[in-house]
C-alpha cells in the first residue's frame, strides 16, 4: 500500500472515529409538549375537515333526492309533481322515513 | 454449557420482551387510528432518544429538535400507511433517516468552500492525525474538539443523498443492505452511490492533505 492511500485511510478513520463520538443531543425541555401540540392540532383539522366535507355530502344526496322524486311524480303522473320534490327539500329525512314507511 | 445455556435464556427473555413491546406498540397504534390521540405520546416517549440519536448524527445539532418534532408528526401522519410487517422503531428510523435527506437537499448542495476556509486549528488537527506515531496519540487527535468541525466541513463539501450515504456506510458502519433499507433505495443503487460518494470523500480529503503538506 502506498504512503498516500496509508494516509488517506487513516484520515477517513479518523473522520470515522470522530463522528461516532459526537454524542447525540437530548431533547430540549418541553419539546415532547411541543409534538403533542402539533399531533392534536392536525387531528382538530383533520375532523373539521371531514365535517366540513360532510355538509356539502348531505346538501348534494338531499338535491339528488329531491331531482329523483319530482322525475317518479312526473313519471306516475302525479299532479304537480313539484310538491314531492318540494317535500322533500323542506324535510328530507320526514320525506325520507314517510318513504321507507309508505314502501 | 453453563454459559450457552445462559446465553439462550437470555435470548428467550429478550425475543419476549421484544414481543411485548410490539404488541403494545400496536395495542397504541390501534388505539390512535381508533382517535385516541393522547395515546400517541407513549410512541414518543419510547422512540424519543432514538430519533434524536439518529437525527443528531446527521444535522447540526442546533437543528435536531425541530427535525426530530418533524419526525413524529410525519410519523402520525403516515401512521395509517404503517402496516406493521415491521418494529415501529424501524419505520420510525426510515422516517428519520429521509428527513435528514430532505433538509440537506432543501439548503442546496453548499457552494464548495475553499481549503482555506479551515482554520489553523482544524488544519493542524488534520496533520496530527496523519503524523499520529501510535495508536494512542491518533485517539488523542480524533478527541479533540477540531475533529467535529474538519467532519462537517469535508460533508459539506457532499451533495444530500452522497452525504447521507457515505454517512451510513462508511462513518456509522451501517452494511450496504441496512442503508438502503433505511434510505429507501434499492441494495444495487446504495452500493454504487455508497462508493461514489467514498470516492468524492477520498477526493475531498486527498486536498485537505495537500494543503496540509505545503
Amino acid at each position: 500500500m502506498s504512503t498516500e492511500s496509508m494516509k488517506m485511510e487513516k484520515a477517513e478513520r479518523a473522520l470515522a472515529a470522530a463522528h461516532q463520538a459526537v454524542a447525540a443531543p437530548d431533547a430540549p425541555a418541553g419539546w415532547q409538549a411541543g409534538v403533542m401540540r402539533s399531533v392534536r392540532g392536525l387531528s382538530m383539522q383533520r375532523a373539521a375537515a371531514a365535517a366540513d366535507g360532510l355538509l356539502p355530502r348531505l346538501a348534494w344526496a338531499t338535491v339528488a333526492m329531491a331531482a329523483v322524486a319530482w322525475l317518479a311524480g312526473w313519471h306516475l303522473g302525479c299532479d304537480p309533481s313539484l310538491d314531492m320534490a318540494m317535500a322533500v327539500l323542506e324535510d328530507p329525512a320526514g320525506f325520507s322515513t314517510s318513504l321507507i314507511w309508505g314502501l | 454449557m453453563m454459559a450457552a445455556g445462559l446465553s439462550m435464556t437470555h435470548v428467550m427473555l429478550s425475543e419476549g420482551s421484544a414481543e411485548a413491546s410490539a404488541s403494545f406498540e400496536s395495542d397504541v397504534i390501534r388505539r390512535i387510528r381508533g382517535g385516541d390521540v393522547d395515546a400517541f405520546e407513549a410512541l414518543v416517549e419510547r422512540h424519543r432518544q432514538r430519533v434524536f440519536a439518529i437525527v443528531g448524527r446527521h444535522l447540526p445539532h442546533d437543528r435536531v429538535p425541530e427535525v426530530a418534532h418533524d419526525v413524529f408528526v410525519a410519523a402520525f401522519q403516515g401512521l395509517a400507511s404503517f402496516r406493521g410487517d415491521k418494529p415501529f422503531g424501524h419505520w420510525l428510523a426510515r422516517i428519520a433517516v429521509r428527513r435528514c435527506c430532505d433538509f440537506w437537499r432543501a439548503q442546496g448542495r453548499r457552494r464548495e468552500q475553499a481549503i482555506s476556509a479551515l482554520t489553523d486549528d482544524q488544519r493542524a488537527w488534520m496533520d496530527g492525525v496523519l503524523a499520529a506515531p501510535s495508536r494512542e496519540a491518533f485517539e488523542e487527535q480524533v478527541a479533540r474538539g477540531e475533529a467535529r468541525d474538519v467532519v462537517a466541513w469535508a460533508l459539506g463539501q457532499l451533495g444530500a443523498k452522497d452525504r447521507m450515504v457515505v454517512t451510513l456506510v462508511h462513518l456509522q458502519g451501517y452494511s450496504v443492505k441496512e442503508a438502503s433499507d433505511l434510505l429507501g433505495w434499492s441494495v444495487p443503487n446504495t452500493k454504487i452511490r455508497a462508493m461514489r460518494a467514498r470516492h468524492a470523500l477520498r477526493k475531498i480529503l486527498s486536498k485537505v492533505m495537500e494543503g496540509v503538506s505545503r
